[in-house]
């Protein structure tokens, strides 16, 4: 690719790269900062995470390259009816009523580390908590896959003439910047650059709306515009619609909740204080995130001879159309591409941690007990340089698949672990045995029906099927369990006899 | 003023999800497909069943938002409130 073929001048690519390498520097800091050389200090930041940069963490890691991409580029495709995002987002944190504030409490108590040590924890089960956590890594492996694939997307549409070089050379270049400063800081670099990407993040939506109604004019316009050409995209969703939307907001509500990621940030609140009122703020930013990537689809939707694709590269096309209007257009497109990278990085960085926090605490930890410390979080490393070359490959092996398809399998996995979090954490009477049963039968039901073909059932998604064959397991196992041992007390027998 | 409520039991309660499920029941857009003329006008540059479902969603972060910022968690008795 030469020069002038770059979607950037030499001034807007060194923001670009100033930007990129002050991510490296926060690395090098988090590096400097740290406290001792520990499993805990390494993956939770040792003490833990105040008000601002806990919120600003939160925010930037569920809020993704499934929000700017999937999102813009699923509203282009079914228009208004894609709305139910707002809807779901928001469910993340009403969910968290349920679980988290327990959780918290139960987590300084025990001094957890990943998600497992508190399966570990309450059920005392090697078997569950292995399973669990092969669930997530799988879930989350999948998400880390979804963010990779969003980065290369990002440079394919500015670079129409080298779409594939563009995709692969983003995927490598920002995949490498992000395990340097993940290697050296650990929690702290990433919450730190999530200070930094959730703020840049949050400037580049303000962005995104001024650009988007100075080039395509006013809202009003748009859905009129839209009604005409393409009423399907305007009108209210039919019955089976409606379901979809109720199985939606149950889907990534429930499954974005229990977010190893997130549930990790939980454990890292520095109190209970800044982690309520960070929740209390998470609660409004769907309203300035996601429907924005709404509205901004709906627009490139009402203008279909400005904008020729078909899918997630909707966004990056317009900005490139924009780009080329004025040179305000271009510094502002600039910094939406800042926001653009921030979206995508903050949230592959929690995850690959997130990833490798597991399967060193989790899996090599428990096969090697008298491993120290140091050799824990050497290994976790390693981890970390391993999964996302594996990660690039296959984003680069993949480049054909949508990320909402990406999205929607990582939700029906970890929406498994319901019974475990939500139920377990108030109800002492379940039990670890039923809850591994209705874990595997819910694995099994919701693959089975995806890999079949069979997304959705009458509207409503395969993992919520698998969840209620869960939860019966394990609700229903749990109290025959303690009926028996309730009657086997009466007789003299035990169940174990 | 009323001390705010010191139990995180608070967020279990049926009148809260009994809230949540009203919320939910305007915020799903399942019954305007009966009102198809209503439902395609345009307010504030949405359509109307798109405008409804936007304007729940916001109730439905505001009373989520009241409910954090109100109930106290039994930890912070012992963690002042000195750290921001």
């Amino acid at each position: 690719m030469t020069l002038s073929e770059m979607p950037f001048s030499v001034g807007e690519l060194l923001f670009i790269g100033g930007y990129l390498l002050s991510l490296l520097g926060i690395g090098w800091l988090g590096m400097r900062a740290r406290t001792e050389n520990s499993l805990r200090d390494f993956y939770l930041g040792g003490r833990g995470i105040g008000f601002l940069v806990l919120l600003m963490t939160l925010y930037a890691t569920q809020y993704s390259g499934n929000t700017l991409f999937g999102f813009t580029g699923k509203t282009y495709r079914i228009g208004f009816r894609w709305a139910v995002c707002i809807h779901f987002m928001t469910a993340i944190v009403v969910f968290y009523l349920l679980f988290a504030p327990k959780l918290y409490r139960v987590a300084r108590q025990h001094r957890f580390i990943t998600p497992a040590d508190y399966i570990q924890h309450r059920f005392g089960s090697r078997g569950l908590s292995l399973m669990a956590t092969g669930i997530m890594v799988i879930g989350l492996a999948n998400y880390l896959l979804a963010q990779l694939m969003a980065m290369g997307r990002a440079l394919e549409g500015f670079t129409p003439q080298e779409r594939e070089w563009s995709y692969i050379i983003g995927v490598m270049v920002l995949a490498a910047i992000i395990v340097v400063y993940e290697t050296l800081g650990g929690f702290r670099a990433v919450a730190w650059t999530d200070l930094i990407q959730g703020g840049v993040l949050i400037i580049g939506f303000a962005v995104l709306v001024f650009l988007l109604f100075d080039h395509f004019g006013s809202l009003d316009a748009a859905t009129r515009n839209l009604m005409t050409i393409a009423p399907e995209k305007v009108a209210p969703p039919n019955t089976k619609q409606a379901c979809e939307w109720v199985s939606w907001i149950f889907l990534v509500g429930i499954g974005g909740a229990l977010y190893p990621q997130a549930i990790q940030r939980i454990y890292a609140a520095k109190s209970a204080t800044s982690l309520r009122k960070s929740l209390a703020i998470m609660a409004f930013l769907p309203l300035t995130t996601t429907l924005i990537a709404v509205i901004f689809g709906v627009v490139a939707a009402a203008n279909p001879s400005s904008v020729t694709g078909e899918g997630d590269e909707v966004l990056a096309l317009v900005c490139r159309e924009i780009q080329q209007q004025s040179p305000v257009g271009r510094w502002l497109v600039v910094v939406l591409f800042a926001g653009i990278l921030a979206a995508l990085m903050s949230t592959a960085d929690s995850v690959l941690l997130c990833i490798s926090s597991m399967l060193t605490k989790d899996v090599y930890a428990v096969i090697y007990p008298n491993a120290q410390q140091q050799q824990l979080t050497r290994f976790g490393k390693i981890c970390s340089w391993v999964l996302i070359l594996l990660a690039v490959g296959l984003a680069i092996a993949l480049r054909e698949v949508t990320l909402v398809k990406l999205l929607k399998i990582k939700f029906e996995l970890l929406l498994q672990l319901t019974p475990a979090f939500f139920i377990g954490i108030h109800w002492r009477g379940l039990q670890a045995r039923p809850v591994t049963v209705g874990l595997m039968l819910g694995v099994v039901v919701a693959v089975a029906l995806t890999l079949t073909g069979h997304n959705q059932l009458f509207g409503v998604h395969a993992g919520l099927y698998g969840l209620v064959v869960n939860l019966a397991a394990a609700v229903g196992g749990s109290l025959v369990f303690a009926e028996l041992g309730r009657k086997g007390q009466l007789t003299g027998t035990s169940l174990e006899q | 003023m009323k001390n705010p409520p010191e139990s995180e039991s608070a967020y279990l309660s049926p009148k809260v999800w009994g809230i949540y499920t009203l919320l939910l029941t305007v915020a799903v857009p399942w019954y305007w497909q009966f009102i198809p003329g209503v439902a395609c006008q345009v307010w504030l540059g949405l359509p109307a069943w798109v405008f409804v479902a936007v304007v729940s969603s916001f109730g439905v972060s505001l009373f989520t938002a009241q409910l954090l910022w109100r109930t106290r968690w039994p930890d912070e008795e012992s963690e002042g409130d000195a750290e921001l």
